[in-house]
């Protein structure tokens, strides 16, 4: 899979040029994207190691927020339904959904670190 | 050089501060209000406004609500104390805001409510009924 069309595999970029006017932001706002999930990421895996599902809540809150912004909507909706069931049955019944939300996560990461210069190579054909 | 670094005259009746303790928010939010001919200065953390506040507060800021150690709400109860207060703009930048949530907001001294994700268009309609002027 290109890395364009890794990146709208997560994220809705008809719906981010609505919003944002163009696409052009989703290259301001990948490195910074891209620098928060280096600390989410092995935050959220320990805390969840840790048993501990007050730092869950609040990264998976964080990231949900984050995701709705850029208009990742699936992986939003999908951290946002985590929270709600960490919140209301504790941790241990959506371990197995935490691990895939963070390889999602990751996911996404990883296609917006490569977006711009995947922009710039379709560009670059003549 | 970090979010709350630049150096920003609070008397410029076109400075927006954002404060939110997500980058990615903070940058969408500042591209829109940049867009819209603002200077914006942000901050990270409800604290790191407070401190600024010491210099004066801008006619527009967008503060998010759930942030760590102190929230958007306990910010603006505390901001409703300075003198600029009474010609300062709060307006709530939040994710997953239900009607009864809105109208809390108001009551705590926000005069508008954004819920994330915000289009353009929203921002520039909530900025442009700014209604306070430092000219």
């Amino acid at each position: 899979m290109s890395p364009s069309h890794a990146l709208e595999s997560f994220i809705d970029l008809e719906c981010f040029v609505e919003l944002n006017g163009s696409a052009d932001l989703i290259e301001s706002v990948a490195p910074l994207f891209a620098s928060q999930a280096v600390s989410w990421l092995p935050d959220f895996e320990s805390a969840i190691a840790q048993d501990d599902p007050a730092p869950v809540l609040h990264l998976l809150h964080q990231m949900a927020g984050c995701c709705a912004a850029i208009c990742a909507l699936p992986l939003a909706r999908g951290l946002r339904d985590a929270e709600r069931a960490v919140l209301s049955q504790g941790l241990n019944p959506h371990r197995a959904n935490m691990q895939q939300l963070c390889k999602d996560v990751r996911q996404l990461n990883d296609a917006m670190v490569a977006y711009p210069a995947a922009k710039a190579s379709i560009s670059a054909v003549p | 050089m970090g979010p709350s670094e630049a150096v920003m005259d609070t008397n410029n009746p076109m400075t927006a501060w954002v404060v939110d303790d997500e980058a990615v928010n903070r940058a969408l939010a500042s591209a829109f209000l940049k867009r819209l001919g603002w200077d914006t200065r942000e901050f990270a953390s409800g604290g790191e406004a407070l401190e600024a506040s010491s210099q004066g507060l801008p006619p527009l800021m967008i503060i998010d609500i759930r942030m760590p150690r102190m929230s958007g709400t306990d910010l603006v109860r505390t901001l409703r104390q300075h003198p600029d207060a009474q010609r300062t703009c709060f307006i709530a930048y939040t994710a997953h805001c239900l009607t009864d949530e809105a109208s809390a907001l108001l009551d705590e001294g926000f005069h508008r409510v954004l819920s994330k994700p915000v289009s353009f268009q929203q921002m520039q309609e909530a900025a442009q009924h700014v209604p306070f002027s430092r000219t």
